[in-house]
């Protein structure tokens, strides 16, 4: 079973954390854009995600299945791309990443992150999997950055637009933070 | 000095998902090649677009990866083009470095019993491919003749079963979003059938559906559920037992009889339809002289002669799929020294998906099967047991020329249906093969 099967109603609304509303964070040199996906579709945003970051943070594009828990360092900007898979599951990948989390606990209060999730409003556990790790995300101390994105892929919306749309938002707080720094 | 990176031409037959991922797995490696993908009718993607259910469009939306890719420069849509039939498979293989077959597995396995066996189909029994090509508006298929009555009998209890139980029983306005092909809808199953027996041969732990596709039919408030109470007190009997021993069953069978049970204690005073879900059954014989008339079962966990009866003028068969023309060179196992394991049936032929390894598996265990079988081409080609320099699609595009349908064909029929579909459908598609090509044709 998934750790926090009910995800938290009450998600944040977007932090401006970059304005200063996060005491430990610390500014990101650099971005990590990791995907968890079962069809492709979270890896799809990822790439959007990527193109659109690159030009502002040096990043780079990572599968979850493939990540190392010591590279979430302060100066990293997590972006993570994750879809809901079954009956409210983690993707392939999200599930090995959260479990990890879980298994090691590690302290990210200094540690910023982005999330953008994939569901299908079809199922009442639309997005489960992406605010589950974004909850804990938050319990081990990250400060999310811009609002928890997410696709319903029975909308008539292309995943990847919306992932190009939901970055477009993003941007402009990178960008603050690389003038910041 | 910088190396040329391989230049290889490949085909890839079957534009369904193990066909699209498998060109964009090898595509990702092998930055240098170029990919014909090959579909005998004139439409791309498969069962996405023929086999998924109609009101799953979160699930069709995978299309739109493939979209991108097929808009490059290195994958090209060749549709309309049949193997076997517009050019043999030895045409194909000399005209390309490698050739990776995903055309999948789509004939209806019978139950093999009395009435619906190799010698005698009953009319009345259907196999669930071809009404699920049928909802899907295939060109090939016809519904001429067919119609539901109050009650049906599907065996089988996979999640294709479970996406015929929402057929059978929603409303035409319930499939507002969807692509459903409506002519079939108001022809074939004017109103929602009263009575729908599911049958499978496991007993509840281990039956073969997903769990999240019961929990789907939870929200159909026209269906209420039939289910043996005392099947399920055993299955959670089993699952305490296994508990207290320490070796707690799989997640997956848990949750299975969390969802019946949820589905046997709702009330449903407005219901319309009803679901009875049957447990541990073999089927035994399919009755009637022409038309069905019935079905029996013999209980599967007992030594007795108990036999189970049901009466019915329509048994749908959900039990899975074969290939169609075994022993043929499009037959994987057909050819020596074939290594399955891997996909690699003979120098420069492959095999991926449904037809590598049997009809079992969701769209993302298929995106896996193509992984791995893009990774045997791959290596073949970097390891150079593939001789390159076959001429690729300029080796048969003047046999098909007169006929193809290439990606912006299909983007021209694809902005037809969605016209068609209008403010209440996806999109609406064109069953008609000619009409298909009509509006493929610029201009």
């Amino acid at each position: 079973m998934i750790a926090a099967a009910q995800p938290r109603k009450d998600i944040a609304p977007a932090t401006h954390a970059f304005k200063g509303e996060s005491a430990t964070m610390t500014t990101p040199t650099r971005a990590i854009i990791a995907y968890g996906t079962e069809t492709g579709n979270a890896e799809l945003a990822a790439v959007e995600v990527e193109a659109a970051l690159s030009p502002f943070l040096d990043s780079e594009f990572v599968s979850l299945t493939e990540f190392e828990l010591d590279r979430l360092t302060d100066d990293t900007l997590l972006v993570v791309c994750c879809s809901t898979y079954g009956d409210g599951e983690y993707s392939d990948g999200a599930d090995v990443f959260a479990e990890a989390l879980n298994a090691e606990r590690p302290d990210l209060s200094g540690l910023s992150y982005a999330v953008f999730g994939l569901g299908d409003t079809t199922y009442e556990t639309y997005n489960f999997a992406s605010i589950n790790l974004s909850n804990l995300l938050q319990e081990l101390g990250a400060t999310r950055v811009g609002e928890h994105g997410m696709h319903d892929a029975s909308s008539a919306d292309f995943v990847d637009s919306a992932a190009q749309e939901w970055a477009a938002t993003l941007v402009p707080l990178v960008q603050q933070l690389v003038a910041v720094a | 000095m910088p190396v040329t990176p391989p230049h290889p031409h490949i085909a890839v037959v079957g534009s369904g998902p193990s066909g699209c991922y498998t060109a964009q797995f090898i595509l990702r490696q092998l930055p240098g090649a170029t990919i014909t993908v090959f579909d005998r009718l004139a439409t791309p993607f498969g069962l996405v677009r023929y086999g998924v259910a109609p009101d799953h469009q979160g699930t069709k939306a995978v299309t739109r990866q493939f979209d991108r890719l097929f808009q490059g420069d290195q994958l090209a849509f060749a549709g309309n083009v049949g193997i076997g039939d517009r050019l043999t498979l030895e045409q194909l293989r000399s005209a390309f470095d490698a050739v990776v077959l995903a055309t999948g597995l789509w004939q209806d396995r019978r139950l093999g019993v009395p009435g619906d066996d190799a010698a005698k189909r009953l009319d009345g029994v259907h196999g669930s491919g071809r009404l699920t090509r049928l909802i899907n508006g295939h060109p090939g298929e016809q519904h001429e003749g067919l119609r539901f009555g109050e009650r049906a009998v599907i065996v089988g209890q996979g999640n294709v079963a479970i996406d015929l139980v929402r057929f059978l029983t929603k409303t035409g306005d319930q499939y507002h979003g969807s692509d459903l092909e409506e002519e079939f809808l108001s022809e074939v199953r004017p109103t929602p059938l009263a009575e729908v027996h599911l049958v499978g041969r496991s007993l509840p732990l281990d039956a073969k559906f997903d769990p999240v596709m019961v929990k789907e039919l939870a929200d159909q408030p026209q269906l209420r559920f039939e289910i043996d109470p005392a099947l399920l007190e055993a299955a959670q009997r089993r699952i305490d037992t296994a508990a207290e021993a320490g070796e707690p069953l799989p997640k997956d069978a848990i949750r299975r009889i969390e969802v019946l049970r949820d589905l046997a204690s709702a009330e449903r005073p407005e219901a319309t339809s009803t679901v009875h879900f049957h447990f541990g059954l073999h089927p035994a014989a399919v009755l009637g002289d022409e038309r069905v008339t019935g079905i029996e079962f013999t209980l599967a966990a007992s030594d007795s002669d108990r036999t189970v009866r049901i009466d019915t003028g329509t048994v749908i068969t959900a039990i899975g799929f074969e290939h169609e023309l075994p022993g043929t060179e499009f037959d994987p196992r057909s050819h020596d020294g074939h290594d399955i394991d891997t996909g690699r049936i003979a120098p420069g032929l492959y095999c991926v998906g449904w037809l590598r390894r049997g009809p079992r598996g969701t769209i993302p265990e298929n995106r896996k099967d193509a992984q791995l079988v893009a990774g045997s081409v791959v290596e073949d080609v970097q390891s150079g047991a593939l001789a390159l320099g076959k001429p690729g699609y300029a080796g048969v595009s003047e046999r098909i020329a007169d006929t193809v349908v290439d990606f912006a064909g299909w983007l021209r029929i694809n902005d037809a249906e969605i016209a068609r579909g209008g403010a209440d459908r996806a999109r609406g598609k064109i069953r008609d093969h000619a009409e298909i090509l009509h509006h493929a044709e610029e201009g």
